[in-house]
């Protein structure tokens, strides 16, 4: 089976925010208002960190999107107490099942990565903005867990398609996320990183790759690449 | 301009190989994102680019790093400006010899001397090299000055009309519909000259010079906000407004007709060579969903008020449908012998040299019918060639060459803002441009509101950025609200601590303090044009509130 995989190159990534509302259009996520985001309860399953670094003039500031990181390994598994986030042995994807999960958060602070949301509120969209919602992806109701889920609704449409064609999905460029879709720098790659063939597994072998906080063993499936410098050439 | 193209650009560029590819340089008082993402940042004091650009070329001159051929055969005024009436010192060497030497332009912008110096030499000897500036908006500097003075950088280099250097975009070869003739044309209309500024529109509507203005339309502009030089006061005085604001802006409420246009998914769009692009090409948008709401595009009113009049300018204008008048434009692709659909192939292939060669033929279609329904499949149209080292194109001054004569025309006209006592006033203010508040509208929309602030910073909201070693020398902690006074009005806001402003400068971003425009745009946020109101100048106190 596949083991799907994101690559984020963070020398291109230029902190536009494309991506972050991409996942909202694309994943049913309700704008917020003024008062939720003052109280830190925005949700945005995929949020570009902005690191500043350095005392002035000697200053630099790093872009770093932060999405679920696809744990092979997923603590927020490990401690859901009703199985509503469980690690898919078929997709190698970390998923989520609304109906079940019973709001507790154990899973939201399990997570290093602090890329847990929990609905603080019911969902509500103005109404000029109604109409738009994506009919393959379930609105979650006030009192659960969301997150992530590498928009596996375009997962099961490429699947759909390969069935049809009595094929597997293909590795690479089938089956893409809407944050990678939309991303205008082309920061983000995406793609089975088992096949050898794709760029995507190229890339993991760079010298430049690294995981985020791999010392705690939680074998994240998105995979950086640092930054490089400028050197007289 | 286009963001989206921008950001693939500068992907594209920070993809390459280290050492091999460029370095860029980001000279600015604040650390944008371009800045963010630039190899070397330069903090310049607010409005003296100009300043520092003649005091790298003092440097070019002083060591002998200017291409001197170039310069000989395509520069005027080097050695001495052409009509010289007694302007001191004499010609462009002279002038950045004597009077931009790098310890007094070290004082003036804030920037070291030894930078000033290696800059120089890295623009000299990495070359191609490429100086561009947008120009300081809203700050106390002369724009005009500022954009001549690094364009003279390039000018020295030698970097005009060459692989890497300034290039010119030649216009697409579009079909363009005759002119309106016999009995409904007004012989003179075409004659008067533009207002091609909002400044020189206000001065239409209060003078009446070069013309009165009896009737304004308004389409993709919300001058009321946006722009200093037009202030309630002057629409007010305009007799007959019309707005084509899809959301109901400032300059919209003051509009006696209101014709919402369509978003660009729902309308025909053609746009023509775009900057940061050379080639020249033509990208066509088709609708793809049906005109939400009570809209119309803004083409479709201009057609129906055409057909409105009797006789020519009726007959001037024989489409039912703004995709007829477009299609027609397109004709003159067909018949180019030059050219490429945005096809697959022209994607793979258009940087290879025999595709940009002169003699590349453009492919046949079958019909013009075909060549358009193809074009507009693809959306759009490129001619791969660029006549490098043609300067008519790059250089259209009367002499045919660089004039650096204009530097002391722009040098001596007149300061956007007013001077007056500032000593009251310490702090410099940067007035800048948040990338999701960039659009007409983008305020309104919730989805771009979250974003705009950053996720460490408050969405939804305006803040000040000020340097945290200033901020603990005024008592000011991260978030606290404080007071930012300027000669011409008061703000208040949340303090944002960050390292990449400058000691002596505060940043405050530019989109919202909308008093319009919508539900989530309306009073929100402070709109720091108010700061600069009657021509004050850049300059403003902070203090705890």
């Amino acid at each position: 089976m596949p083991r799907w995989g994101m690559i984020i190159d963070l020398d291109k990534c230029t902190g536009c925010r494309a991506c972050v509302v991409a996942c909202k259009q694309e994943n049913n996520i309700a704008p917020s208002t003024e008062d939720q985001a003052d109280q830190g309860r925005l949700i945005s399953w995929m949020n570009v960190l902005t690191v500043v670094e350095g005392d002035y003039p000697n200053t630099r500031v790093r872009f770093l999107p932060m999405l679920c990181q696809q744990c092979d390994k997923p603590p927020c598994v490990r401690v859901c107490p009703v199985g509503a986030t469980y690690k898919s042995t078929q997709q190698g994807i970390v998923g989520q099942i609304y109906p079940r999960c019973i709001g507790c958060r154990y899973c939201a602070s399990a997570c290093p990565y602090q890329v847990k949301y929990f609905n603080w509120f019911a969902p509500r969209w103005p109404e000029e903005l109604s109409p738009p919602r994506n009919p393959d992806v379930a609105i979650r109701p006030k009192g659960v867990i969301e997150k992530c889920t590498f928009c596996i609704q375009r997962l099961q449409r490429a699947r759909d398609q390969a069935v049809i064609e009595n094929r597997q999905v293909r590795s690479e460029g089938e089956y893409v996320p809407a944050c990678v879709e939309s991303c205008p720098a082309k920061a983000m790659y995406f793609g089975d990183l088992d096949d050898q063939s794709t760029e995507i597994a190229k890339l993991t072998r760079s010298a430049r790759a690294y995981r985020v906080m791999e010392e705690l063993g939680t074998e994240p499936n998105v995979i950086y690449l640092k930054e490089g410098e400028w050197i007289a050439g | 301009m286009s963001p989206v193209r921008q950001m693939r650009a500068i992907g594209e560029f920070r993809g390459g190989w280290e050492g091999r590819r460029g370095k860029l340089v980001q000279i600015e008082s604040r650390l944008s994102s371009t800045a963010s993402k630039a190899d070397e940042w330069v903090p310049v004091n607010p409005g003296t680019e100009g300043i520092l650009a003649l005091g790298i070329a003092n440097a070019l001159v002083k060591y002998h790093l200017y291409d001197a051929g170039f310069v000989a055969a395509h520069v005027a005024g080097f050695d001495s400006w052409p009509a010289n009436e007694g302007s001191q010192p004499n010609g462009f060497r002279a002038l950045v010899i004597q009077e931009y030497d790098a310890p007094k332009v070290a004082e003036i912008t804030g920037v070291p001397v030894e930078t000033i110096t290696r800059l120089a030499h890295e623009f000299a000897i990495s070359g191609p090299s490429l100086a561009v500036t947008e120009g300081p908006r809203f700050s106390s500097g002369n724009p005009a000055f500022s954009s001549v003075a690094v364009q003279a950088l390039n000018a020295l280099a030698g970097n005009i009309e060459k692989p890497g250097g300034v290039l010119t975009c030649p216009a697409p070869p579009l079909t363009w519909w005759p002119p309106v003739k016999g009995s409904g044309s007004k012989p003179d209309a075409a004659a008067k000259p533009a207002l091609d500024s909002v400044k020189s529109l206000a001065r239409a509507v209060w003078e009446s010079q070069p013309y009165r203005i009896n009737a304004l339309f308004l389409l993709g502009a919300n001058p009321l906000f946006s722009s200093l030089d037009f202030p309630r006061e002057t629409i007010t005085r305009v007799p007959f407004v019309v707005s084509f604001a899809s959301q109901l802006d400032e300059t919209a409420t003051y509009a006696d007709l209101i014709l919402p246009d369509c978003s660009s998914l729902e309308r025909w769009e053609l746009r023509t060579s775009t900057p940061g692009f050379a080639l020249s090409s033509v990208a066509v948008g088709s609708p793809v969903l049906a005109p939400r709401y009570d809209s119309r595009p803004c083409a479709q009113v201009v057609l129906d008020l055409a057909h409105s009049f009797e006789g020519d300018i009726a007959a001037a204008f024989p489409w039912n449908e703004p995709s007829q008048a477009l299609n027609e434009l397109l004709t003159g692709l067909y018949d180019s012998p030059h050219g490429e659909i945005f096809t697959e192939r022209f994607q793979s292939e258009y940087l290879r040299p025999e595709m940009r060669a002169w003699d590349w033929p453009a492919r046949k279609y079958a019909s013009r019918d075909e060549f358009v329904k193809r074009l507009l499949a693809h959306g759009g149209w490129v001619d791969p060639r660029y006549a490098y080292g043609d300067y008519r194109a790059g250089l259209q001054t009367p002499s045919g060459k660089f004039e650096l004569p204009r530097l002391l025309a722009t040098e001596a006209s007149s300061p956007v803002f007013s001077g007056g006592d500032l000593s009251g006033y310490p702090f410099e203010l940067c007035i800048f441009q948040p990338l999701a508040l960039i659009g007409q509208a983008a305020a309104n929309l919730p989805y771009l509101q979250e974003i705009s602030g950053g996720p460490q910073v408050w969405p939804w909201d305006s803040f000040l950025e000020i340097n945290p070693k200033t901020a603990a020398s005024l008592g000011i902690e991260n978030g606290d609200w404080v007071i930012v006074q300027s000669p011409a009005g008061r703000l208040k806001t949340r303090a944002l601590l960050y390292a990449g402003a400058m000691p002596n400068v505060v940043n405050l971003p530019l989109g919202q303090g909308h008093t319009a425009l919508g539900r989530w745009a309306k009073g929100r946020g402070v709109n720091p044009l108010e700061l600069l109101a009657n021509g004050a100048a850049p300059r403003v106190r902070v203090s705890k509130a």
